[in-house]
């Protein structure tokens, strides 16, 4: 064979191979909108055969009954390995199984981390599971109507979805592309962040954890359960900050709640440089330099705890449940934290940040089982008790419920019905979050805000400092976020 | 006799050629086309990017994580090639003395942590570092010196990495210098001896010139490993991987937590264009400068 004939040979070879990659490299999951004229989806083909065959029976939820799967089907979902989360699915298919004997759920845990990165390339490449867990910060930067199944009007109408679940905040997330709904809320009602408390060490110090009314109270409480080396070093935290999911959303949280306005929605920039984001964050870093109730390079927060190196510190309160299977031996309370400023709210977060997503590809059988199990995460108490007894969220806080009881918080409707909290607090909160902003809250805490605040506590920058650069960053992102 | 121009190819090369080249281009040359490619788009891949012409680069080199980043790898680099091979060839001349057993003994304790893997690695040595209740303060508790916060005090973060990425492949380095060392010619130690070299100088004199491709070698391999580090500064800083302060933020993970974090994968194009270049140009400078070690 002639050299330049091989040659030749090898290069159109190649160039076959690249044209090849390419087009497979620039192939993405088929949308509706790609669906040819004419043609109808399997979802939508099911949908019209359901609302034909069942329009005039309902069930006990007041919908429209939904066809049970004719074979037994099993259900792939990835969940967050966290042991009380893997538990209240496990007890959530349980009981799904129990009511329909043909669905079967496996679920498959993934570290957070994992899932966070998998998420949306999973769906993009095709390899998705069935059924996927997941936290909204995830999705508040793409389309979800593009990647997840819709649910509307099978599952639910979407008019409907108030009469039923009480937390419309999530609604702006899952439902944002065109208002159907494309996911379920993990928990249906007001997160809140609360402070989990170690009670042998707090009863030790001789405090009553349920007189903290004031942050006053909460300081002087943690300055006491502090401990120190002969060099005035911290060697127990009194109150752990270093949490990051929770210090940082609390930070963010209680700059709204003091009136500050991080995000223009008009210009669609962000500006921390203003007097309540510094007034938040001098607060937060006084607590470590000042208070000295903390020190960050002690560990964080969630590792010190059980090893009784940590007393308090902020947290949602699945850690309550968590703490209970990991160290069943560890006496754990819960208090919800006082205002942070005076005449300031308490602290709520906002409602249910994380959800269930189910995958496009899905198909007869399993569509069905998908809409039945949306349904019962949706309407059914059973589910949200089973959330209850694992301390999944705020509408499981019993201490919360206790207030609800006792009537100092006064809440109309069924307990999971929080419609004056999150009125008065999350909807405001979560309206600053959603509208406009292409950055998620998820990225301006964790990633930009607390490397910024642990060099504030590490003493190699100033409050100024740190707002600008957490301002500099967020508007980065907001405009290299891609439409 | 042969035809001008014609070569004779066996086939059986040829059958075995194509595929492996069929590999490379879709799994080797393909992706640094696509990757160059996106660069100079704005994407999430959800949804068809946008040009951004240079957007993506302007946007990396005045991010001030990124320039953390290029810095803290740069250093990474130099403590990783520099230390590692000076800890490892002082170990290497110091076995090379020894004999039988003992020396067994040795390179079996040294070459342990390299069949490791690098994740359980760094799992055991963040315990180690813990604050308060890890190994290493407990012991340095009980010699009366004060404990030290690791990887939760800025300053040493990194250096606390370094450190666990160099015992764990001292030993591979050791062994690769220990081979070339018991290569050089006993005779050429004996007429330095008569020549009247001390031991310090049949070392810098006789040993470091003679272990110069060795030493090249382990120079470029661990070049390449110090720019692609990510693995151990993610789980050793986990949760806060790059912290305390982004100040073990590394340009893999910088990368890492921008494409797959944020979906900003324009911006992670462009930080693996740069590791690319560092690469290239560590590497090159450090062939090139061979000419220069040469007797």
């Amino acid at each position: 064979m002639k050299k330049s004939k091989l040659l030749r040979l090898l290069v159109f070879f190649i160039v076959i191979i690249i044209v090849v990659s390419f087009n497979l490299s620039g192939c993405k999951k088929t949308t509706t909108t790609e669906t040819a004229a004419g043609e109808t989806s399997a979802a939508e083909t099911t949908s019209a055969e359901t609302t034909a065959i069942t329009t005039a029976k309902l069930d006990e939820f007041g919908q429209p009954i939904l066809p049970e799967p004719e074979k037994a089907v099993t259900l792939d979902m990835w969940m967050q390995d966290w042991t009380a989360g893997l538990e209240i699915v496990g007890d959530i298919a349980a009981l799904i199984k129990e009511r329909h004997p043909n669905i079967n759920i496996n679920i498959i845990p993934q570290p957070y981390e994992t899932l966070n990165q998998k998420f949306i390339p999973a769906v993009m490449a095709g390899t998705e599971p069935d059924i996927m867990f997941g936290y909204y910060g995830w999705m508040t930067s793409v389309d979800v109507s593009e990647l997840f199944l819709k649910l509307s009007p099978e599952v639910v109408n979407k008019e409907d979805v108030n009469k039923y679940v009480d937390s419309i905040a999530y609604l702006g997330v899952i439902g944002k592309s065109d208002g159907e709904l494309y996911g379920v809320g993990w928990g249906d009602a007001g997160e809140a962040w609360g402070i989990l408390v170690n009670s042998d060490l707090v009863k030790e110090a001789n405090i009553n954890i349920n007189e903290i009314k004031t942050w006053d109270a909460l300081l002087t409480a943690a300055k006491k359960l502090t401990k120190y080396d002969g060099a005035g070093n911290v060697t127990r935290s009194g109150l752990g900050l270093t949490y990051s999911g929770s210090s940082a959303e609390i930070w963010y949280d209680s700059i709204l709640q003091i009136g500050g306005k991080p995000f223009n929605t008009d210009t669609g920039e962000w500006d921390f440089n203003i007097p309540e984001a510094k007034t938040v964050t001098q607060f937060w870093a006084d607590m470590v330099l000042k208070d000295k109730i903390d020190d960050p390079k002690i560990g964080l927060a969630y590792d010190n705890f059980p090893k009784g190196l940590c007393a308090m510190f902020m947290v949602g309160p699945w850690a309550v449940g968590a703490m209970n299977v990991d160290y069943p031996e560890l006496n754990v309370d819960y208090i919800l934290p006082p205002p942070v400023f005076p005449g300031g709210q308490p602290l709520y977060d906002v409602p249910s940040n994380a959800g269930w997503v189910f995958s496009t590809k899905l198909e007869d059988d399993k569509l069905k089982a998908v809409h039945i199990i949306a349904r019962e995460l949706m309407l059914n108490p059973k589910v949200d008790s089973i959330k209850l007894e694992k301390w999944a969220g705020a509408i499981q806080n019993k201490k919360l419920i206790e207030m609800l009881k006792s009537g100092e918080v006064v809440i109309e409707g069924k307990n999971v019905d929080l419609a004056k909290i999150i009125d008065e607090f999350i909807t405001p909160f979560t309206k600053s979050m959603t509208l406009g902003s292409k950055v998620d809250r998820d990225y301006i805490t964790n990633s930009v805000y607390y490397p910024e605040i642990e060099k504030i506590w590490g003493g190699t920058q100033s409050v100024d400092e740190a707002l600008m650069n957490i301002t500099n960053a967020a508007n980065e992102t907001e405009s290299g976020v891609a439409e | 006799m042969i035809k001008k121009g014609r070569v004779k190819i066996n086939r059986f090369i040829l059958a075995v050629f194509i595929p492996v080249m069929g590999f490379f281009t879709i799994f080797g040359f393909w992706p640094i086309i696509y990757n160059f490619y996106l660069t100079f788009i704005r994407t999430k891949i959800v949804t068809k990017g946008n040009f951004a012409g240079f957007n993506n680069y302007i946007e990396v080199f005045s991010n001030p994580v990124f320039r953390i980043s290029l810095r803290n790898t740069i250093l990474y680099c130099i403590g990783l090639v520099v230390i590692g091979i000076v800890t490892s060839l002082i170990i290497a001349v110091s076995i090379s003395k020894t004999k039988g057993l003992l020396k067994k003994i040795f390179i079996a304790c040294y070459f342990a942590p390299v069949v490791t893997s690098l994740v359980a690695t760094s799992i055991i040595w963040k315990i180690l570092y813990y604050p308060n209740s890890g190994v290493i303060n407990v012991i340095l508790n009980f010699l009366h010196l004060p404990m030290q916060s690791f990887l939760f005090d800025y300053r040493i973060a990194l250096i606390s990495i370094l450190i666990m990425d160099i015992w764990k492949d001292t030993g591979l380095r050791t062994m690769i210098l220990l081979a070339a060392i018991e290569e050089i010619p006993d005779t050429v130690y004996e007429a330095s001896l008569i020549d009247g070299a001390n031991p310090l100088q049949q070392f810098f004199k006789i040993t470091v010139p003679l272990l110069k491709p060795q030493l090249l070698f382990l120079a470029v391999i661990y070049t390449i490993n110090g720019v692609q580090t990510f693995t151990q500064v993610y789980i050793m800083t986990s949760p806060h991987a790059g912290g305390p302060g982004n100040s073990t933020m590394v340009l893999a993970l910088d990368m890492y937590k921008k494409a797959f974090g944020n979906l900003r994968f324009g911006y992670g194009a462009v930080v693996s264009v740069v590791m690319l270049l560092l690469l290239i140009g560590f590497t090159i400078t450090q062939v090139r400068s061979r000419t220069e070690w040469e007797w």
